[in-house]
């Protein structure tokens, strides 16, 4: 029971991770490719705190918000570069996250954050914490896409420079989309280290921001159903197979590949064109009968 | 309305347009014309505030808007149909419709739909379509539309005729023709030399960044014209 419990906390949070991402990326088609930078920064800031013996209920609200007053500066730079340089500077965002916490003694360094205390409920209750969060946020993302906003979010991503042809602010949008995408992704970061109890630079370099993208893309960006589903799934493949682990990044680059040759609309695409292939397959046969008769 | 003076504007360093001047009164119509890469599109779009202006003045109701963001200048009454058409495939007829009217109360917003609606009954029957699955001809009517809706002083218009057979052109220009009784100016570039003579009140040719020759709809006749682009 108690693996069980585990792989669903992973679950999850990854599903939040993700969902976190997918605010960016899928609903206002910002690349990151630096989203494990902000999972570090909600983590570490909640790990410290705890192990400051602050109750883990009142780190969330900071490690949202030191996420997210980075994801401000990040949002600041998607003004000035777009596309491939954005991803080239939020992948620079992810390295020097790495870079300068391995140099900082205070967060543990190379060894980073051993003994991070309880969150303070059983391991049954944490669980339904980090699902209900995860299921909360992605309600906020339906209800977001569905809304005024998701439809200037989608804007903006199919044509930033007609968005503001029409006097839109775009600036205002592709900021708030960072600030929540990335405090979200603090408070997964929180859950992370608490989950663990035990984190260091390495779980939040490179491979698990192209993890994370590799959810978000395999899913089909900006869907919030197949996303979910999909982070969920790939989120404890790693812990079921040994191989994905040890060559994670090649087994989540292989993936994206073969994702972006055969149905660059993600999963979701994949089920749409079968859904119509079948459809216009009965359609077919039904007026085969049709003439039959 | 809208005079513009000596205007320069380019790409960071590069310049493309150099001494544009014009004035444009009420419901009149000014075709830009020239080959490609004149740096007629530059213009339009330095005038919405979206290209680097590098010198010159543009003043709006005898105000200077020349610093202006592009949202302040379409709070003014400019607005834009993007050459290409380039509505939003992924949103709605009426979705992109609301987009065009995203800085709008509620109300006003709900008033240009119908008014384009009644424009382009087309648009009506579609409202709840994709707009990437329209047609070219109905997505430039909804290119148009979704300009129209902050009921813009100044219209600019940017190859409305682009890849459209002759009836569409017909029917796009018979709207911009009402519209033009009705007091809007417009700010045409067109290739369709035949269409900007007859429709332009004022013509502009651009060369390679330069005015080569500017007349009105009298002077303006097509001998005239292809005698400048052949010598
Ligand atoms: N985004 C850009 N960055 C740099 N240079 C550009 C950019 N867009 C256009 N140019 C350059 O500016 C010049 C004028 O281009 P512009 O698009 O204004 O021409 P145009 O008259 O609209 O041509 P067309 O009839 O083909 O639409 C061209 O030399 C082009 O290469
Ligand atoms: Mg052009």
């Amino acid at each position: 029971m108690d693996y069980e419990i585990t792989l669903l906390t992973t679950m999850s949070i990854s599903i939040l991770f993700a969902l976190a991402l997918n605010f960016v990326t899928g609903l206002c088609g910002q690349i990151s490719l630096g989203h494990a930078a902000f999972l570090g920064t909600g983590a570490y800031t909640s790990a410290m705190m705890t192990k400051a013996s602050y109750p883990f209920l009142l780190t969330l609200p900071f490690a949202a918000l030191t996420s997210g007053i980075l994801g401000f500066f990040i949002g600041l730079c998607s003004l000035r570069v777009r596309h491939d340089f954005l991803a080239i500077t939020t992948m620079g965002v992810g390295f020097l996250f790495v870079g300068v916490v391995r140099q900082q003694d205070f967060l543990g360094g190379e060894v980073g954050i051993s003994g991070i205390p309880s969150p303070g409920f059983s391991r049954f209750w944490f669980l339904v914490f980090c699902l209900f969060l995860a299921s909360l946020f992605a309600f906020f993302s339906l209800r977001i896409k569905k809304s005024w906003m998701g439809k200037v979010f989608e804007s903006i991503s199919d044509d930033e420079d007609v968005t503001r042809s029409l006097g839109i602010n775009v600036s205002h949008y592709k900021i708030f989309a960072f600030v929540i995408g990335t405090s979200v992704a603090g408070v997964a970061g929180a859950l992370y280290a608490h989950h663990l109890r035990f984190i260091g630079p390495d779980s939040f370099g490179f491979v698990e921001s192209v993890s994370v993208l590799a959810m978000v893309i395999i899913g089909g960006v900006g869907s919030v159903w197949a996303v979910s589903i999909t982070a969920a799934f790939l989120s404890v493949l790693p812990m079921v197979f040994q191989f994905v682990d040890d060559y994670k990044l090649l087994f989540y680059s292989a993936l994206l590949f073969f994702m972006m040759r055969f149905s660059p609309e993600g999963l979701k695409g994949l089920v749409e064109k079968i859904k119509k292939n079948r459809k216009s397959k009965l359609d077919k046969e039904n007026k085969n009968e049709q003439k039959a008769s | 309305m809208l005079k513009v003076l000596n205007l320069n504007c380019g790409y960071g360093e590069s310049s493309v347009l150099r001494g544009l001047s014009f004035e444009l009164k009420e419901g009149e119509v000014l075709s830009l014309i020239g080959p490609n890469g004149a740096g007629k599109t530059s213009g339009l779009l330095c005038l919405m505030g979206l290209v680097d202006c590098h010198g010159g003045d543009i003043f709006f109701k005898d105000k200077n808007i020349t610093s202006l963001p592009s949202d302040k200048r379409i709070l003014e009454g400019l607005a834009v149909v993007p050459e290409g058409r380039r509505i939003f495939p992924n949103l709605t007829v009426f979705e992109n419709l609301m987009a065009g009217g995203h800085i709008l109360t509620s109300e006003e917003c709900e008033k240009g739909i119908l008014k384009s609606y009644e424009y382009f009954p087309i648009l009506k029957e579609r409202k709840n379509q994709k707009a990437g699955l329209l047609s070219g001809g109905e997505q430039q009517m909804l290119a148009v539309s979704r300009g129209l809706m902050v009921n813009p002083k100044v219209l600019v218009v940017d190859e409305i005729s682009l890849g459209l057979m002759p009836k569409m052109v017909d029917e796009c220009y018979k709207v911009l023709k009402k519209l033009k009784d009705e007091g809007l100016s417009i700010i045409l570039v067109e290739q369709n030399t035949e269409k900007a003579l007859e429709f332009g009140d004022k013509i502009i040719m651009l060369e390679a960044g330069q005015i080569v020759w500017e007349g009105d709809s009298v002077t303006a006749t097509k001998e005239n014209i292809v005698q400048k682009i052949f010598t």
